[in-house]
């Protein structure tokens, strides 16, 4: 009797639960994927659960606000005040990590960078006063009321912040959702959040410095902010000699670092903005400072050199992939 | 008692669970690149043939199961510095063109492209 009564339940349960499976087979929670023009970059959103409309948005907004080039900063780049919201918040957020790992990274360049002009039409080597003069306006900005106040000289460039902190601010609104896993690509600063829908790691990629197809090797992580930078997409070439886009502020040209590529990964509140400023940081000081960088407890690295030397932080799932004209540093 | 019929039933339900995972990765296999510019599909090429073709001014090349920019007319030249690309987690993107590259098929596991 009572071996009857759990067979008829049996009879029932195991079909339902088969075909609770095959419903959740054929028709898994929706990914939805959206790719914008934003950010001087092309930015893909991938996401599941919450809205992605809402994470869209607020990347547009810090655009719109953060582009030197254009829009709200353009506007009002010359002036002494600026109360805008956004450009309040990555001023702070980035004064902090000044604060904290020092001054090679700062958003008051702005000046230089735009007589360099690397990211323009036709860049050119500038005269060495006209470089000094730029050197002279950075710096001097303090935060009161809400605003950033300045000199008019002194000219606001976000373009080592301002991907990695809208990856926190997309972040910050997945937390509030109930997304459970998004994948958000910015080019040189990306965010993964969550877990994948088959709860394994995700596998990044890193490109290979030298343009070889061979990438330079794959990590394997939980969820975090990643930021690279690196002197081989944006540069210019002038009298046979190449000018990568990221400029040494103690000598007012391009650096000419013996690190072609760096990685940073960290996770937490504000992880994007950490990760995005260290990468250019860490790429600045060359791999003679290296070794403190990969012994850092709050972030991990993955750098390589001139010579095809890759080092790597200890604790970090990276495995180097095979004859693409690098090896590990021991 | 489980007689005959249920676990016919039983059977058929898991196949076709099996079957609905499964079938949708193998319909996708066969790597191709599509060619965007301002969101727009422009042309969808197979990477299983050598090829060099123009789209909208710039210059592609299909080599080894890989895509390039080798040349465009834009201000930066970053589509040309980003070299082969071949798998869905890569992109080959030119802000100035509003011109993107992206792979389809190729399902090699990687979550994401960076540098």
């Amino acid at each position: 009797m009572k071996n009857k009564k759990a067979a008829t339940a049996l009879k029932i349960l195991l079909p339902a639960a088969l075909i609770i499976v095959l419903i959740f087979a054929l028709f898994p929670e929706k990914i939805e994927r959206r790719d914008i023009f934003a950010m001087d970059t092309y930015i893909s959103v991938t996401q599941q659960g919450g809205d992605i409309d809402t994470v869209i948005s607020a990347i547009t907004d810090i655009s719109a606000s953060l582009d030197m080039y254009s829009g709200v900063l353009m506007e009002s780049n010359s002036s002494e005040k600026i109360g805008n919201d956004i450009i309040f918040s990555a001023t702070e957020k980035t004064l902090s990590l000044n604060e904290r790992y020092g001054n090679s990274v700062d958003i008051t360049a702005g000046a230089l960078t735009k007589l360099w002009g690397i990211s323009g039409e036709n860049p050119t080597v500038p005269d060495k006063s006209d470089i000094d003069k730029a050197l002279a306006t950075i710096g001097g900005i303090q935060l009161d009321g809400g605003a950033v106040h300045k000199n008019s000289d002194t000219l606001l460039d976000f373009g080592s912040v301002a991907k990695g902190y809208a990856c926190d601010r997309v972040y910050d609104i997945l937390e509030n959702s109930d997304s459970d896993y998004a994948i958000v690509s910015m080019g040189s600063s990306s965010l993964l959040y969550g877990r994948k829908p088959d709860g394994s790691d995700f596998r990044i990629e890193i490109k290979n410095p030298d343009g070889n197809d061979t990438p330079l090797g794959m990590i394997e992580t939980d969820g975090c902010f990643i930021s690279t930078s690196g002197g081989y997409e944006r540069f210019f070439m002038a009298d046979g000699k190449d000018y990568c886009h990221i400029l040494d502020l103690t000598t007012g040209y391009p650096t000419e670092s013996s690190l072609v590529s760096v990685t940073v990964i960290s996770t937490g509140t504000d992880g994007g903005i950490k990760t995005d400023f260290l990468s250019t940081m860490i790429f600045l000081e060359g791999s003679e400072n290296i070794e403190k960088h990969l012994g850092a407890d709050d972030y991990k690295v993955i750098a390589a050199d001139k010579n095809g030397n890759v080092y790597v932080s200890e604790g970090l799932d990276f495995t180097l992939y095979e004859n693409n004209g690098y090896s590990l540093c021991e | 008692m489980i007689t005959k019929r249920d676990a016919v039933i039983i059977s058929a339900i898991l196949l076709l669970s099996i079957g609905g995972v499964l079938l949708p990765r193998l319909l996708s296999s066969g790597g191709s690149a599509v060619i965007s510019i301002d969101g727009k599909t422009v042309r969808t090429v197979s990477l299983d043939k050598d090829l060099t073709f123009d789209e909208g001014g710039i210059s592609f090349e299909v080599k080894n199961g890989g895509i390039a920019v080798i040349s465009s007319p834009c201000r930066d030249k970053i589509c040309q510095h980003t070299g082969y690309i071949s798998s869905p987690a890569q992109t080959i993107v030119c802000v100035p063109e509003k011109m993107t590259v992206t792979i389809t098929g190729n399902s090699d596991n990687i979550d994401l492209a960076v540098g």
